[in-house]
């Protein structure tokens, strides 16, 4: 652009300048759409987390002026944070590795020819259609001591009394959170399952027949053909689904509330709840939460090097 | 490269999704110019006190605000109802949303009046309303406003006091013949009732009314949330004790339900209506539900035990109604309802539907002769022990109590207190 402009100005007439400005803006009739919702949807929005999480604001949402960085002291001063963070961790890890690896088997059992396998996708959905703070309340009430479902089944089979305390699976941190994760776990296999299951149709028969001719094992034939091919495809899922599991609030806000305590509590969680108490606080962990995301998905995609087929 | 940066993308607006939705703020009210002759819509944020369809509180407000319409027909009030477990937290995201009620009954008052966002009751209900309300309640709806004085924000809607229940039946069958008069026997009672195999005792401290069965448990050993100047003085060393004997004598033996940290009053007292408790702190409002349950007339209320003897002062709770300044043409309309809201009627149509306590002086009067079940409590209020919740820290402090105090029974008792009296003591 600055040679455009300076040769403008050696005498080149105007008319010239603004028709080769025009045509430099042209692509933005394009782009700009683009960049605007960007700008909009993403950009300000990040630039309004900022500005809250280094402001002062009343209990009820009135500006007191900038405070620099108390928020974030006041933050990392939580004695509940830590343990937060850990249980973050743990949640994210546990239901994204389960989730996928029930999924490969259910998408690897639905790929195969049988009668009613459209009424058995269709049912599939099932989990993945209904409002995930729906399905929470409804494994809440079937964990109700005494007379849920759940207990009713396992007290049956002499698993466990249904009046004891270990029947009170939401009122002790350690059961309560290992059932929000099954929860989650069950609400993300159907979204999982499909984009395996559309992955598992992109792999081409030939190639199981090469490795049939070449006398592979079923097991070898799954671990060194199918699961290759499906890269693509599980590198989305986890993607998407390490996200969404990350920010996933309404399981455990409906379960437990992050109680006993806040020792269910992950970190999208305990910023709802710190939003009531303090409302910069809870934007200071909202940009704790916003950087954990942005590297957790990155040095997973830098691990798993997802793009080194494209560059192969 | 430019899939990379398409994913990276894509996954900066996914997890931007909630903050942009969270700062959304609503265009505030109508415009319209003050005064009842233009027509104007007020809102009401009001708790359930009902516990089924019959006795939902959207009735009782129904009934008001149909007669009130047809009396003052330029006047509309939308009724919204919560669940008092998150009424608190419904009230405070409408504030910080720009989207407050015009009146808000149910909780505290005292930090939205210090941040000036209340009308003083005297800028609002007329002379006579204010006078006809009970003098010693009212004077609890006091606090500093904005300006630094001293003035009535909260105007007093219903008032209640506590006392403790027990399950006749539970007691004859395990051999008890008295109601318990001290800690200790309240330990021996349960154990006994433990042994037909019913919960001894209900401890609610959960996120429901945690701050009232803590406040009633520390009375009983000579603490509370203030000490006589006026103080925070929550992690004192006998509400430390209070709460190590919770854990070591009944929650620690199995006395109460299984977790007390994570049960709801309103579940206990079903359950105790249901005959599965044998003893469980209630109100009046504990009434109407022990006339659902099967328990029939097995029941007996009698005066809170402490660790050395009976409470002398028992726990009395007011509920305020709140009216916020945010649109100044409805003000005279919201006066309105109010005056009508609070004549003797209603208030006796509420109490005796609730069987909880009026809080004007012509209702309590009628209703101690014509309701002789409350008299006693009506006749006990002067001497009740209240919520500190004149202080703007109450709410915060009360918010967590319901948060964390649960964990003061499974966990370190000292820790747990002095977090909360942390938040009790911040500066805002």
């Amino acid at each position: 652009m600055t040679t455009h402009t300076e040769r403008g100005r050696l005498g080149r007439p105007r008319p010239a300048l603004a028709r080769s400005v025009l045509s430099g803006l042209a692509p933005l009739a394009w782009i700009g759409p683009a960049i605007a919702l960007i700008a909009f949807a993403v950009l300000w929005p990040v630039v309004k987390m900022v500005q809250s999480s280094t402001t002062h604001w009343s209990r009820y949402g009135v500006n007191l002026g900038s405070n620099g960085t108390d928020n974030y002291n006041k933050l990392f001063k939580e004695q509940d944070l830590s343990g937060v963070l850990e249980r973050t961790g743990i949640w994210v890890v546990v239901v994204v590795t389960l989730t996928m690896v029930i999924s490969l088997g259910v998408a690897q059992l639905f790929n195969q020819k049988f009668p009613g396998r459209t009424v058995a996708r269709w049912a599939l959905i099932a989990p993945w259609a209904a409002s995930v703070m729906m399905t929470a309340i409804i494994f809440k009430w079937m964990l109700y001591p005494g007379y849920g479902f759940i207990n009713i089944i396992l007290n049956d089979l002499g698993l466990v009394d249904r009046n004891s305390n270990t029947a009170d699976w939401l009122g002790h941190s350690g059961s309560g959170f290992m059932w929000e994760m099954a929860v989650a776990i069950f609400v993300s296999i159907p979204f999982t399952s499909y984009t395996v299951i559309a992955g598992l149709q992109t792999v081409p028969a030939e190639v199981y027949e090469a490795a049939k001719v070449d006398g592979a094992s079923k097991v070898r034939t799954y671990f060194s053909v199918t699961l290759p091919l499906l890269r693509p495809a599980l590198l989305v899922a986890t993607v998407i689904n390490v996200m969404n599991v990350f920010n996933s609030f309404p399981i455990i806000w409906e379960m437990t509330k992050g109680g006993p305590g806040y020792d269910t509590a992950t970190t999208t969680v305990f910023m709802w709840i710190l939003k009531g108490q303090n409302i910069g606080e809870s934007a200071a962990l909202s940009m704790v939460n916003f950087a954990l995301i942005i590297v957790i998905v990155f040095a997973f995609l830098k691990v798993s090097k997802w793009n080194s087929e494209a560059d192969a | 490269m430019k899939r990379l940066a398409t994913l990276a993308a894509t996954g900066l607006a996914a997890s931007l999704v909630l903050s942009a939705c969270s700062s959304s703020k609503s265009s505030g009210g109508s415009s319209s110019s003050s005064g009842s002759s233009k027509p104007v819509t007020i809102t009401l944020l009001a708790p359930n006190y009902g516990s089924g369809t019959a006795d939902d509180s959207k009735n009782y407000w129904g009934d008001i605000i149909t007669a009130f319409e047809a009396k003052y027909p330029n006047v509309k009030v939308q009724l919204q109802e919560a669940t008092w477990d998150n009424l608190a937290t419904k009230l405070t995201t409408a504030l910080q949303n720009n989207d407050a009620p015009d009146l808000f009954e149910g909780g505290g008052y005292a930090d939205v009046a210090a941040q000036g966002l209340l009308y003083k009751a005297s800028d609002i209900v007329s002379p006579q309303t204010l006078s006809n309300l009970i003098p010693h309640v009212a004077q609890l709806g006091q606090t500093k406003g904005q300006d630094g004085q001293q003035a009535q924000y909260g105007i007093p809607f219903t008032t209640s006091t506590r006392a403790f229940f027990y399950n006749t039946q539970l007691f004859q069958q395990a051999g008890i013949t008295t109601a318990p008069q001290t800690w200790a026997d309240v330990a021996a009672d349960a154990a006994k009732i433990k042994t037909l195999g019913k919960t001894g005792f209900g401890l609610p401290l959960g996120s429901e009314e945690a701050q009232a069965e803590t406040y009633l448990w520390t009375l009983g050993n000579g603490g509370g949330y203030k000490d006589a100047s006026g103080k925070w003085d929550i992690n004192s060393p006998q509400n430390v004790q209070t709460f190590q004997w919770l854990t070591d004598n009944l929650v620690k033996p199995g006395l109460t339900e299984p977790d007390p940290g994570t049960k709801d009053r309103t579940d206990l007292w079903k359950d105790f209506a249901a005959g599965n408790i044998g003893m469980i702190n209630g109100s009046p409002a504990l009434l109407p539900i022990l006339k659902e349950g099967t328990i029939g007339s097995n029941f007996k209320s009698s005066p809170i035990p402490g660790k050395t003897g009976t409470l002398s002062t028992p726990l009395g709770v007011a509920d305020f109604i709140e009216a916020f300044n945010s649109h100044p043409d409805h003000k005279t309309a919201i006066g309105e309802f109010l005056d009508f809201a609070l004549q003797k009627q209603y208030q006796e149509k509420f109490d005796n539907l609730y069987d909880l306590l009026p809080a004007t002086q012509d209702a309590a009067a009628d209703l101690s002769a014509s309701n002789p079940a409350l008299k006693p409590f009506i006749d006990a209020l002067p001497t009740a022990a209240w919520y500190p919740s004149s202080d703007p820290n109450w709410d915060p402090a009360s918010q967590k109590v319901k948060d964390i105090v649960g964990k003061a029974v499974t966990s370190d008792p000292k820790g747990v207190l002095d977090q909360i009296q942390a938040v009790a003591t911040a500066s805002n």
